[in-house]
């Protein structure tokens, strides 16, 4: 039987308020925990999935659509790592261009490794890139590339 | 009871089936002076066949000290109670694990609140009270009583898209969206003291009866959508702008609520202002255009010895010149010129960087500031007033950033903020004002821009009122600590005093003075107090206003206290005096004698609408969507699954984004489609003004759309630098021709006009005393000739 948390311990492990963890569970992005309140039991994919999320903040990254939000106004669709204004570029900047020449989605695939984190990439309705972070970080303009070609691809068809 | 619920039951969400478990609102507000308590009633039914958790977010006045908390179930009365936000979590959530019925009041931010109803049983009913006090603004046309009823999408910059507690930022600002709601409006408001009433108004359809006291006001429809907010004025005979105190003596403490308009004096001196103008995609249409004429007026109203900058921001920045341009023709030229070329395409709304890279014109110049907030004074002596005037409908979400980084970064800088739309982010707008020791005005829809814009442009205009102290005795502690008093705006500032055991005795004083400096001229004024009245909310509102500023980072003596010593300060006051604070939250717990099972429960959020400046457009088929112009809204359904995340990707491409649309659940909204916009003489008038004052022929000719009459002969001597007769005879007519024929927009014309009127007075009185028209007083023509059409 996998091993069960409670939490406090949960909360304790990831860094987060037990009012956080009961958001991402309302939000759909974490699966509801055996009973509710202080009593409840919690398993390894939530523990996973926020350490997950954890690294995500600690990289700067977004989650907004991830809970199904709309962008905001005048907001990019969703965003990867795009900079502030005046913002000091100490991250690497990952700025993915759709061919329209708009940021495409960037977000953690939840069900990745723990501490691994992994974006996926809509290209589509039904077409994902999943890429692992460190490939990210290594070849920025590669995944850039193939996500600009797979637009042109999915709007114009294979010549 | 809660009459005028009838036939609101079991309405299902637009589309989805799914029943909204919200299915109304009900406002009573009692308004007394310009202090209001007001109890929002939602009613939530559970019309599905399971348990629900619903969970409804909601704006409020960021003024708003939320009180009280109750829910009526079943015949019977729970009251909330607040504890720190974890804990109060907490509670919230063991009780539904009981299978209890279990309530929630939390803030996000000042003004947005979320309510939460555990465990509601099919079919079952619960009545939730939200009760606040405020202080209302008091305008120029009377007391303002503001009910929002929409929360406007917020723009989450990248640097900040996270909460302190892990949350993503975007969520906990945002709200779902729906085309409609089944859920409405009521509103009655009773306002005290009908005899001092001269009338109340609404901005929307509203009856008021005058035949009681207190007078009532209601929305004259039942449900008007929540689709922005809803304004009341109520207009008194007499505005006084007295300093005035009123005094509550508790157990062991004492309140103090003392007002106090500050004077508007110019004592001259020159003016550095910096324009900061959003050009963000949101802007586009008749917003940008009138931000346009409002701007350009503004400019051309600055005086000789003035200097001015401009920047334009949106998710970059544009700055056309570096640093300050002193007033002369020629400069004022070049700004008309570059303004009538500008554009709202500069996409987001980076509204931090905009403000850094104003307040940056000053350099890093410490020299100049004797201390922070403090008047820069050059070493020369001379007063050189600072002053930034923001236009701008941003909604961002890190205002707490925002603020801190305008305290921080102002250099004596005043900031006066005129914010656009109708569901404004009052927080925000009035935070920036408070940081910035400045003012702020909202525009909401079908309001003008260039009104507000004038009005705040003229503040800029007052010599900067400072060093403010309110003497009423030993012990006593001020929230804010810190007061700013901007010249001509009602201030109010709370009082309190912890009664030490030997002075139980000792009485509230009989007036309270106020000491404050308007430039090098020391002012003292005294404010007689007299006894609040029962059931008065003073401690709550001192303590609110104290929250706030240890919220906001404080000034004074709150300024750097370590967070974690701020937090509990917070809580500690928050649960003393049952306020509701973003850490500390209402909670309100219902014990069931029949445990009803929580385990399978629904989580519903509810939606709200979009404001009504924005509404739904067609999707654009033909021609490509502006880039920013358009915005997706989703419709509201269960949280997707972890595998639906990215949905909004695809829908930045125009072609595609029309296939969603019909697809799936999308759609596609816009701002309303502008009207379009209107010559407006009166602007373009006002934007011919010379840099020395006066207008000529060609301002005149633009007032009368067409060529104005001109005088056969004039005998005029003696002239004021750069006039000729011509400029004495046009200046002379356009003055009239304002006061004859803009009589009703004199609150846009009157703050701009300043220099040429004083010139032009100073003329008639002195050497042009003796000046002629067509062998009249050159006063006498101008104002026979502005009467004909």
């Amino acid at each position: 039987m996998d091993k069960t948390y409670s939490m406090d311990r949960l909360s304790e492990l990831t860094g987060y308020p037990p009012r956080t963890i009961r958001f991402y569970i309302a939000s759909g992005y974490l699966p509801p925990s055996a009973g509710r309140g202080r009593g409840a039991a919690y398993g390894p994919d939530h523990l996973a999935r926020l350490q997950a999320l954890r690294d995500m903040q600690a990289r700067g990254l977004r989650l907004a659509d991830a809970l199904g939000r709309s962008p905001g106004p005048d907001e990019p669709g969703l965003v990867g790592t795009d900079l502030p204004i005046g913002a000091k570029a100490s991250a690497p900047a990952l700025s993915i261009a759709s061919p329209a020449g708009t940021d495409l989605g960037v977000t953690t695939k939840p069900t990745a490794l723990p501490a691994a984190t992994r974006y996926a990439i809509r290209l589509a309705d039904g077409c994902e890139l999943v890429v692992d972070a460190d490939f990210m970080d290594r070849r920025p303009d590669a995944v850039r590339a193939l996500v600009g070609a797979a637009g042109t691809i999915l709007a114009k068809g294979v010549s | 009871m809660m009459d005028g619920f009838d036939g609101m039951a079991g309405l299902t969400a637009a589309d989805t089936g799914e029943v909204i478990p919200l299915l109304g609102i009900d406002v009573k507000a009692r308004v007394s002076g310009r202090a209001a308590r007001t109890m929002v009633v939602q009613r939530f039914r559970n019309g599905g066949a399971k348990p629900v958790e619903a969970q409804y977010r909601f704006p409020l006045p960021e003024r708003a000290a939320v009180t009280g908390f109750r829910i009526e179930r079943d015949g019977r009365t729970f009251t909330g109670t607040v504890s720190e936000r974890e804990k109060a979590f907490a509670d919230y959530d063991d009780a539904i694990a009981r299978s209890d019925g279990a309530y929630l009041l939390e803030s996000e931010r000042p003004n947005l609140f979320t309510a939460s109803v555990g465990n509601l049983p099919p079919g079952a009913e619960a009545l939730v009270t939200v009760e606040y006090v405020e202080v209302l603004d008091r305008g120029p046309d009377g007391i303002e009583y503001v009910f929002p009823t929409a929360v406007a999408e917020r723009y989450v910059p990248p640097a900040s898209s996270w909460e302190r507690d892990g949350r993503p930022s975007a969520d906990v600002v945002g709200q779902e969206y729906a085309e409609r709601v089944p859920y409405g409006i009521r509103i009655v408001l009773s306002v005290d003291g009908r005899d001092g009433i001269k009338a109340i108004t609404a901005s929307r359809s509203v009856t008021v009866d005058f035949s009681s006291d207190p007078v009532t006001a209601r929305l004259a429809f039942e449900n008007e959508a929540p689709d922005g907010d809803i304004r009341f004025i109520i207009e008194p005979k007499d505005g006084s702008g007295a300093p005035s105190a009123t005094a509550l003596r508790a157990a062991d403490e004492d309140f103090l609520m003392v007002e106090w308009t500050p004077p508007t004096v110019d004592e001259g001196g020159g003016r550095d202002i910096m324009f900061l103008l959003d050009c963000s995609g949101s802007m586009q249409g008749s917003r940008i255009e009138q931000a346009k004429r409002a701007l350009t007026a503004c400019v051309a109203a600055l005086e000789p010895g003035d200097r001015f900058g401009m920047v334009r921001f949106g998710s970059s920045l544009d700055r056309p010149w570096a640093g300050f341009k002193p007033v002369d023709d020629a400069a004022l030229e070049t700004a008309r010129k570059l303004i009538a070329s500008i554009q709202a395409d500069l996409g987001g709304t980076e509204l931090m960087a905009a403000l850094s890279e104003a307040f940056s014109t000053w350099g890093q110049s410490s020299a100049l500031i004797s201390a922070p907030g403090s008047t820069p004074v050059s070493e020369a002596g001379a007063v050189r007033s600072r002053s930034v005037v923001l236009i701008t409908d941003g909604e961002v979400s890190d205002e707490d950033r925002i603020f801190a980084a305008i305290r921080q970064e102002r250099r004596g800088a005043r900031l006066f903020v005129a914010g656009i739309g109708e569901a404004p982010n009052d927080h925000l707008g009035r935070g920036c004002a408070r940081a910035g020791a400045g003012a702020c005005e909202f525009i909401r829809h079908g309001e003008r821009i260039e009104a507000k814009a004038a009005h705040l442009f003229g503040l800029t205009r007052m010599t900067p009122v400072s060093g403010l102290s309110i003497e009423a005795g030993p012990g006593w502690v001020l929230a804010p600590s810190d007061p700013a008093a901007v010249p001509g705006r009602p201030l109010v500032v709370f009082v309190r005093r912890i009664r030490s055991g030997t002075e139980l005795e000792v009485v509230t004083p009989p007036i309270v003075e106020l000491k404050a400096a308007v430039g090098k001229r020391a002012l003292s004024v005294e404010a007689p107090v007299t006894p609040a009245s029962d059931g008065s909310a003073l401690p709550q509102l001192w303590a609110r206003e104290r929250v706030r500023e240890l919220e906001e980072g404080g000034t004074g003596s709150l300024q750097g206290r370590s967070n974690a010593r701020r937090d509990s300060e917070i809580v500690d006051l928050c649960e003393r005096y049952g306020v509701v604070s973003t850490l500390a939250a209402f909670v309100c717990i219902e014990e069931r004698a029949v445990k009803t099972a929580g385990g399978d429960m629904e989580f519903v959020r509810i939606p709200g609408l979009r404001p009504r400046d924005e509404c739904e457009a067609e999707p654009p088929c033909a021609a490509p969507m502006p880039k920013f112009a358009g915005k997706i809204g989703r419709k509201r359904g269960m949280p997707p699954t972890p595998s639906a995340v990215l949905s909004a990707g695809v829908l930045l491409e125009p072609s595609l984004s029309v296939q969603e649309a019909s697809n799936q659940s999308y759609r596609l909204y816009m701002r309303a489609s502008t009207p379009p916009v209107d010559a407006d003489p009166l602007m373009d008038a006002l934007s011919l003004q010379k840099a020395a004052g006066g207008f000529g022929w060609e301002a005149a000719d633009t007032l009368w759309g067409g060529k104005a009459p001109r005088p056969k002969g004039v005998d005029a001597k003696d002239l004021p630098k750069s006039w000729t007769t011509a400029t004495a005879a046009a200046t002379a007519l356009v003055l009239a021709a304002l006061a004859a024929r803009y009589g009703s927009r004199k609150d846009e014309w009157e703050p701009l006009v300043g220099k040429t009127a004083k010139a032009f007075a100073a003329w008639l009185s002195g050497p042009g005393a003796n000046a002629t028209a067509d062998g009249l007083p050159l006063t006498e023509w101008a104002e026979a000739t502005a009467r004909i059409i």
